[in-house]
């Protein structure tokens, strides 16, 4: 009996590769959560987990009411993530669970939330699980389409 | 203004910074307790003479959990005689600077005969005396404090 259709059981793991596949198949909506999803972070104080393997982008819902530590969990080296309408004149932390350091590289900006809302993107260089690094920029924004 | 042990060697910060570590923005909101989490503590100047003191090293006062400016007496490599002719030039400016501001009243009422307001005269020939008490004082000091201490006013 001839195959008509191939289904994922047939297929032994890890034997497609990238010659199987036609050119430009791959769009957006086969990435992964982490590099297509939108999410909302409704905590507004203490530690507010984020999690990078849900979304690449992060909407904070209401202003910071007292310091918060946003803690990153699931990243993956090369990963951007950027969180939008940061706001709150509050102190804001950044740390992850990796589970003895988190080193996080100042770009640029200081994180400035008494007026404007800030952006924040933040790259992870070392997935590392012990020892996590981070690259990061922060800055006010403002709607503007005139740059 | 606060202070931060790196290694022994003590940096001041007039202003907390924004951010500091991991912490990406609002340090400068954290409480002294908090701030002193991070080794950032409070610098405390004691008041000083700077004509004759100036700011030493800075020292953690454990007691006080607080950085403390040391105060030193100034030494100065200049001899008593060259410090007292200083202060004497000092004062003979001062005092020239003051009599300058009517100087132009003497040079007119001279120029065209006219008789000087008697509080313009008497105020310049004060100046004048004052001028030679803060000579005469200054030379009668017998250490370099005392001259560089002297308070010169008008």
């Amino acid at each position: 009996m001839a195959l008509t259709k191939v289904t994922a059981d047939v297929l032994e793991d890890n034997s497609v590769g990238s010659t199987q596949l036609v050119d430009s198949s791959i769009g957006h909506t086969q990435l992964h959560n982490r590099y297509k999803n939108a999410a909302s972070i409704t905590s507004t104080s203490g530690t507010i987990n984020i999690d990078w393997s849900a979304a690449a982008v992060y909407k904070m819902e209401a202003s910071l009411t007292s310091a918060a530590t946003l803690n990153f969990t699931g990243f993956v080296t090369g990963q951007v993530l950027t969180i939008y309408a940061l706001q709150g004149a509050q102190t804001l932390t950044l740390t992850s669970n990796a589970t003895s350091s988190s080193t996080f590289h100042k770009v640029g900006g200081d994180y400035d939330g008494s007026s404007d809302p800030n952006v924040l993107q933040v790259e992870c260089l070392d997935d590392n699980s012990v020892n996590a690094v981070f690259a990061y920029t922060i800055a006010t924004s403002a709607s503007d389409t005139t740059p | 203004m606060k202070a931060k042990d790196y290694n022994r060697t003590i940096k001041t910060f007039p202003a907390v910074p924004k951010s500091y570590g991991n912490i990406i923005g609002g340090f400068n909101l954290l409480s002294d307790i908090e701030l002193q989490e991070y080794g950032f503590y409070n610098l405390v100047t004691p008041e000083y003479n700077d004509s004759i003191q100036e700011l030493g090293d800075i020292s953690f006062d454990s007691d006080n959990n607080q950085f403390v400016h040391t105060i030193v007496d100034i030494t100065w490599e200049e001899t008593l005689a060259e410090l007292k002719a200083q202060q004497i030039a000092s004062a003979k400016s001062d005092a020239g600077s003051i009599l300058r501001t009517t100087d132009w009243i003497i040079v007119r009422d001279t120029e065209l005969g006219n008789t000087t307001d008697q509080a313009t005269l008497d105020s310049r020939a004060a100046v004048r005396t004052a001028c030679d008490a803060h000579e005469a004082s200054i030379n009668s000091k017998t250490t370099k404090a005392s001259v560089m201490s002297y308070l010169i006013t008008y």
